[in-house]
């Protein structure tokens, strides 16, 4: 199989996202240190990526590039057909506003904000209706099992209950992908283990494209793929089970 | 002549607004002269003996005094015109022993008129001064003889006569000489001219009822060298009229023939005439006869109203009882009315006896409304 | 719409931060309120005047002036009498006073009135006739009576050169809403006359002339009088006070820069402080226009808030200001009463404008740069502190680029006014951005003594300065900003003082000087008594006398105040020349062909030594030539003096204003000064007879309460700047807290946490009150020899006095420590746990 064919994606459906033949490096004193050393990965919708990696092996980097917010100093990205790299600012904000949901590993919810106002703000930011907005808080807050919290600030919850939160503001409005940064890398292995019941249990109920960065393979089994990244290139992993 | 003392009150009260005259001149002449405050000056109450040139000059012991130039001119060309200076003298106050440090403590107030009328061109020019004695911007003085009301004056000559008269104003010019032809006439009781009932109600009055003119008229820069005849009339006192008394008709005329009248008219309330009104005849040699409302007889004889609204009888028929004579007193011009301060009605007329002009004078009208 | 999560998260920001939102609505409204303040009092003395002069000129379109003593009033009958065609009346002028209130006393004649002023159209008819003939009754103004609580038909005493009249008001002019004429009494002319003893002169004549009318008028003038515009006279005295408004105007404005600054250095926190949340808002798709404009909007509320509030407080302290500003006025200038304050619209949208911009360019910078950062980065305060770093040098550079700036418009610009306060305001700003790079240097200096002095937590306190420059270099400029503006002020007044003190201890040189209280005149102070030179020459332990006359004489130019003197053989000493004079000056002088000027007459005028001026004599136009110039702080309009025996002659005025008496050696002074005094209380006007030090000490007295006003603004920087201290430190105090909950888990007592933060917010008063000493000398150095000068012609030495720097720094003190001692109690009372797990 041709290395490059490993990466396209086994599923039928159409690719959501193509990243073709990334480079990206930091500057650190007068050293160039490559971080992204030509990475393919072709996504299809609906599916589930788990991306494997050490410490600083660029995973966090890769993930902020597919949002759009950092861009490679060399290749592709393509998300839903638009090339990131040809986009301005302002377009990838809104692209990324639109059909991109990012969990975290240190939640970053709004601490000035109730639990209802930080799942509703991205629906906000797409120009959704205040009734609209309410009715989608609130089912996704049912369907995260926190529908009592409404009120609550994110100081005055747990860490798990914090990033339920987070999982339902990177899934209310709808994001074509969403990408998860470690997001049970700062909690207790049962709590980690509910929420990604809850992240995967959502984004299959809602066919979502998930991309998750983690550490642990036990969370990385229950994706569709698994891939590695190391000294910048990406692997598969073990044996996926499609 | 009981003249514009009034006039010169009201003035004074009007606190020299052009816009309140209409007001001030419906103010009744009987609260005007009950609140004016005669205690302090004298009061003519008796006859007195006249010394001249000294009563050419000012009696500040009066309140009100004036000299009154009026008259009849005629360029070569038989231009008609007629003139007026006048100037009058008010106290505020009683003079006090002990004159002001300020000049302009001496609350003698000076009101000049002067007109001229145009009888060819139609034109009736007026013009008014009023102002304080202060330092020396009005005054009289008696010897040598002068009267002035800022650089309106009245000067006598190196020997007494001719005065000379200097108005100047920026609509016309008016520079005379005169000199009487007949001696100085006391006007009423030796002098004394009573004007209603109670005492002192009088003023001293006398007149150079014929004076030949000469000079010149400049009107618009327009010169015309002018003679003619005028009439002098000089009158001090406190108080005069009573307050039934409204306004006065006042006929000063000189006849072709030499002779010469005065007549005052006063008019009561009622529109009748008041027992008061007096006159004096005066015939070419300066032989001066007392004349009492019996003895003549006047009636108005068509009307004019001005373009303020007022009506004044221009024409009057005035019946010499004695003589039997009907004579009728026609206005040069009807436009002669004093739209100054105060409005009233002083103006050349002509005298005609059986359709035919006999002489000229001047005719004074207040309290028509 | 979109972003009202975003407000609400920035409103529930600043409700979380109280204490920091309160302290910055207090920066700008106290640097609103004292700009509006000033401007507010400036506009009604503006107004106040204009209105008077308005009234009091009326129609009048030119004047007549005579001499020191006025003109003859038979000059004015002569007019009369020939020119009567022109619209003329006599105007007689004088100072009077009710109480302590100083009144213009107008003595007009009611019947030439018609054609100028509208005051003696009289409600009620009858009042003429009793205005022409009452003594000693006079109208006033219906707004100044209600102000003095008096109607018609009242008595008030007059006090005229000291001595007293009783006089009835006899009606009241204009309406009680407008303070139209207020501060003038209006009296007959004879009532004026008697009243102020001025029996045959009048001050001026005036006329309202037509074009054409102009020329024969200075044709037919006789010698010695003056025709003037009134416009160019009005404007002229309008001018007088110009400086010293311009002045209050820049010192309200240094109120709104140090403001600014606080409001700068507050929204800098308050969105460093949110830079995470920002962030995450990006992140989630919030676009940079959107999160600017947000926050660019919740600023504008703050400033919308303090702006209003400063509105407010600006109006009331308005009114506190407006009656300094008029006490200095007519102490200095030209006597005027401003009892109302003229709530301007324009001033008060200025006001608001000045608020609202000046909160609107200060957030708008940190707003931008949260915005513009890479949305990754927000985690990362490294990259904040490394930008802040490298941003170091630009700083720097622009800096350095706009005091250069400042030092070119203070060189090249001449005698601008403004454009020497423009030079201030580049120097102040420049520097303002040279201070953040001078505290990594700074901190280092100090680095070692004070980790000597206090170990561990000394070095925590230096380094956390340095390490966190992108909160504390803002902070430190503000701080230094505030503090040199209160130093520049303060040598600034003390510099003034101290030259006055000294130039008055030169010039007093006679032992014991007597005057007449107060002159009842606008042109010429109160005569002495005729006797009284030679009474006190015949006391025992008298040595000579030297005598003064102060009249306003007419120039070219407009007024000049010329003091004739007849010098005794010291008072010679009492001149200090600026620069050279003419050869065998004195001996010149005696000449009298010879005049003295004064070093502002001097620089308004641009005069030089061996130049002349052109003063309008009883016999026309006469030139001096200019001998020497020598300084006087006595009056900025300036002084002219020649010996007074010439001065009689051409002026004909023999009267004496002032004496000087001068000892035998070895006399004591308090006898004579008694035998002085009983010789003075011998005449009928009551006179001031004081020595030296007295005098000295009551020109001071009389200086420093000039100054009020600028002690006052000066008091009102220190306050904004207080504020602004205790805001910059407590909000980086508080930013700090997760740092400091750190710092107690690892094992720091609450004692020694307190110690650290108030070490620290100590070391940061004491920088920026190092850093200010150069800034405020500077300010003070362009304040002396660059406004003083074109403001007033003064120039002066600069003082650079101890105390006021100690008291900078020791108020710099005082503000840090308390800025620290809420967040270190605060943080000691707080489990740090708790501050561990927020955000």
């Amino acid at each position: 199989m041709a290395p490059d064919s490993l990466f396209y994606s086994p599923m039928q459906n159409k690719p959501l996202l193509v990243i073709e033949e990334l480079y990206h490096s930091y500057q650190e004193g007068g050293d160039s240190r490559p971080i992204l050393n030509g990475i393919n990965l072709q996504v299809a919708e609906h599916e589930c990526i788990a991306l494997l990696g050490r410490s600083g092996s660029g995973k966090s980097t890769l993930l902020n590039m597919l949002a759009g917010i950092d861009t490679p100093q060399q290749g592709c990205i393509n998300i839903m057909g638009q090339a990131i790299h040809d986009l301005s600012e302002r377009e990838r904000t809104l692209l990324r506003r639109r059909h991109i949901g990012f969990v975290y590993q240190f939640f970053n919810l709004i601490p000035t904000l109730t639990v209802a106002e930080n799942i509703g703000l991205p629906l906000e930011l797409n120009g959704h209706k205040e009734r609209e907005i309410k009715k989608l808080v609130g089912l996704i807050l049912s369907d995260i099992g926190l529908g009592n919290r409404w009120n609550a600030y994110p100081d005055q919850l747990s860490g798990g209950e914090q990033q339920r939160i987070a999982i339902a503001r990177a899934l209310v409005h709808n994001p074509a992908i969403v990408l998860a940064d470690e997001p049970t890398g700062n909690l207790d292995a049962e709590t980690g283990e509910h929420i990604m019941r809850i992240l995967l249990g959502l984004s299959k109920q809602l066919k979502r494209t998930l991309i998750i960065v983690t550490h642990s393979l036990e969370v990385a089994e229950k994706a569709d793929r698994i891939l590695t990244l190391n000294d910048g290139t990406l692997s598969t992993h073990g044996d996926p089970h499609w | 002549m009981g003249r514009l003392i009034l006039i010169l009150f009201l003035i004074l009260l009007s606190g020299c607004q052009e816009n309140q005259i209409v007001v001030t001149e419906k103010l009744s002449a009987t609260r005007l002269l009950s609140s004016v405050d005669q205690q302090g000056f004298d009061r003519a109450e008796k006859p007195r003996e006249f010394i001249f040139p000294q009563d050419h000059g000012p009696h500040p012991r009066f309140r009100n005094e004036w000299w009154y130039f009026t008259g009849n001119l005629e360029d070569s060309s038989g231009r008609r015109f007629g003139y007026q200076v006048t100037f009058f003298r008010f106290a505020l106050k009683p003079p006090s022993e002990k004159a002001a440090a300020s000049h302009w403590a001496n609350n003698q107030i000076w009101m000049a008129h002067a007109a001229i009328t145009d009888k060819d061109s139609k034109r009736h020019l007026t013009q008014e001064k009023l102002v304080r004695a202060g330092p020396g911007l009005a005054g009289s003085h008696a010897q040598p003889f002068s009267v002035w009301v800022e650089d309106w004056q009245v000067q006598q000559g190196k020997e007494g006569f001719p005065w000379h008269i200097r108005i100047n104003s920026e609509r016309f010019k008016l520079d005379l000489e005169v000199e009487p032809t007949v001696g100085i006439i006391l006007q009423g009781d030796k002098g004394l001219s009573q004007k209603s009932a109670e005492p002192g109600n009088a003023s001293y009055y006398y007149s150079y009822p014929r004076l030949n003119s000469r000079g010149q008229i400049t009107i618009n820069g327009q010169r015309y060298l002018v003679t003619g005849l005028s009439w002098f009339d000089r009158e001090w006192g406190t108080s005069a009229l009573s307050p039934e008394q409204t306004g006065w008709d006042w006929f000063s005329l000189q006849f072709n023939s030499g002779d010469n009248l005065m007549f005052y008219h006063l008019r009561n309330r009622q529109g009748t005439a008041d027992p008061f009104s007096a006159g004096t005849w005066i015939d070419n040699t300066g032989n001066a006869k007392r004349l009492s409302l019996n003895e003549i007889e006047v009636a108005p004889s068509n009307w004019w109203r001005s373009p303020n609204g007022n009506n004044y009888p221009v024409e009057w028929t005035m019946k010499l009882k004695a003589d039997n004579r009907t004579l009728r007193i026609k206005p040069i011009l009807n436009e002669q009315e004093m739209d100054l301060s105060v409005r009233y009605w002083e103006g050349a007329v002509d005298i005609y006896e059986q359709g035919k002009q006999i002489g000229s004078g001047y005719l004074e009208m207040t309290g028509y409304e | 719409m979109v972003g009202s999560r975003l407000r609400l998260a920035g409103f529930r920001h600043q409700r979380r931060h109280a204490w920091q939102t309160v302290l910055a609505i207090l920066g700008i409204a106290l640097g609103v309120a004292v700009v509006m303040a000033v401007g507010l009092a400036n506009q009604s003395a503006s107004r106040a005047f204009a209105i008077t002069m308005e009234q009091i000129s009326g129609r009048v379109t030119h004047q007549i002036l005579g001499g020191p003593n006025g003109l003859p009033e038979q000059l004015y009958t002569q007019l009369r009498l020939q020119q009567s065609h022109l619209k003329s009346a006599p105007v007689v002028e004088g100072v009077v006073h009710i109480g302590e209130e100083q009144f213009t006393l107008l003595g007009l004649d009611p019947l030439s009135e018609q054609p100028f002023r509208t005051v003696t159209q009289l409600p009620d008819a009858g009042l003429l006739a009793r205005i022409l003939t009452q003594e000693n009754g006079l109208l006033i103004s219906a707004y100044t009576a209600k102000r003095l609580g008096l109607s018609a038909g009242d008595q008030v005493t007059l006090d005229i050169t000291a001595r007293t009249s009783v006089v009835e008001i006899m009606a009241l002019f204009g309406e009680q809403q407008g303070a139209v004429l207020d501060g003038v009494l209006v009296s007959d002319i004879a009532t004026a006359q008697t009243l102020l003893a001025q029996f045959g002169m009048l001050d001026r004549i005036d006329l309202a002339l037509r074009p054409d009318q102009i020329a024969p008028l200075q044709q037919w003038l006789p010698k010695g009088f003056q025709l003037v515009e009134t416009g160019q006279r009005t404007s002229a005295m309008e001018n007088m006070s110009k400086a010293f408004q311009t002045n209050l105007s820049a010192m309200s404005l240094l109120a709104l820069l140090v403001g600014g600054f606080l409001i700068y250095n507050t929204a800098t926190f308050s969105v460093l402080q949110r830079r995470r949340q920002f962030g995450i808002m990006r992140l989630l798709g919030a676009t940079r226009s959107e999160l600017f404009q947000v926050i660019l909007f919740e600023q504008f509320l703050i400033g919308l808030i303090g702006t209003l509030i400063g509105m407010g407080a600006g109006i009331l302290l308005a009114r506190e200001l407006l009656w300094l500003v008029s006490r200095t006025i007519n102490d200095l200038y030209y006597t005027v009463t401003i009892s109302r304050l003229d709530l301007a619209p324009e001033i008060l949208l200025a006001g608001v404008m000045l608020g609202l911009l000046t909160t609107l360019l200060a957030s708008a910078a940190p707003a931008w740069e949260a915005t513009r950062s890479r949305p990754q980065s927000v985690n990362r305060r490294s990259v904040i502190e490394q930008q802040s770093h490298r941003a170091l040098p630009w700083l720097l550079l622009i800096g350095l680029f706009t005091m250069g700036l400042g030092l070119l418009l203070a060189k090249f610009s001449d005698r601008s006014l403004l454009l020497g306060f423009a030079a201030l305001f580049c120097f102040i700003v420049g520097y303002c951005l040279l201070v953040p790079a001078m505290v990594p240097t700074l901190s280092r200096l100090i680095q070692y003594p004070i980790k000597w002095l206090f170990g561990t937590i000394g070095r925590l306190a230096t380094r956390g300065i340095n390490a966190t420059l992108s909160r504390t270099g803002p902070a430190i400029s503000a701080l230094t900003l505030a503090i040199a503006a209160t130093i520049g002020m303060g040598i600034m007044v003390d510099s003034f003082r101290t030259t006055v003190g000294q130039w008055l201890g030169q010039t007093l040189q006679g032992d014991i000087y007597i005057s007449v209280p107060h002159s009842s005149s606008k042109r010429a102070s109160a005569p002495l008594p005729e006797e009284l030179p030679t009474e006190v020459l015949k006391l025992p332990g008298v040595k000579e006398i030297s005598t003064g006359r102060h009249v306003t004489l007419e120039s070219a130019h407009g007024p000049v105040n010329m003091l004739a003197i007849g010098l005794s053989s010291t008072s010679y000493r009492g001149f200090n020349f600026k620069g050279d004079t003419l050869a065998n000056i004195w001996q010149q002088f005696s000449t009298g062909k010879l005049v003295l000027i004064s070093e502002p007459y001097a620089y308004h005028n641009r005069l030089q030594v061996g130049d002349s001026v052109t003063l309008l004599t009883p016999d026309g136009n006469r030139v001096f030539t200019i001998g020497g110039i020598f300084y006087d702080y006595g009056s900025d309009r300036g002084l002219l003096v020649m010996p007074r025996e010439h001065y009689a002659a051409i002026w004909r005025d023999n009267q004496v204003t002032t004496l000087g008496i001068y000892l035998k050696q070895q006399t004591a002074l308090d006898t004579v000064l008694s035998k002085v005094k009983e010789t003075t209380s011998r005449f009928e006007m009551p006179l001031t007879v004081r020595a030296n030090q007295e005098i000295l000490k009551h020109s001071l007295a009389i200086f420093d309460r000039t100054f009020t006003i600028t002690q006052v603004l000066r008091l009102l920087v220190i306050a904004v700047a207080f504020v602004g201290i205790l805001s910059a430190m407590m909000a980086l105090q508080l930013e700090r807290a997760k740092e400091h909950a750190i710092l107690r888990a690892t094992g720091l007592t609450p004692r020694q946490l307190l110690g650290q933060i108030t070490l620290q917010t100590l070391l940061m008063g004491l920088m920026a009150a190092l850093l200010a000493i150069p800034l405020g000398w500077l300010m003070a150095e362009i304040l002396i020899h660059v406004i003083n000068v074109r403001a007033f012609g003064w120039s002066m030495p600069s003082q650079l006095s101890p105390s006021i720097l100690m008291e900078a720094i020791l108020f710099a003190q005082i503000a840090a420590l308390l800025a620290g001692l809420y967040p270190s109690l605060r943080m000691a009372r707080t489990r740090p746990a708790l501050a561990l797990r927020e955000e």
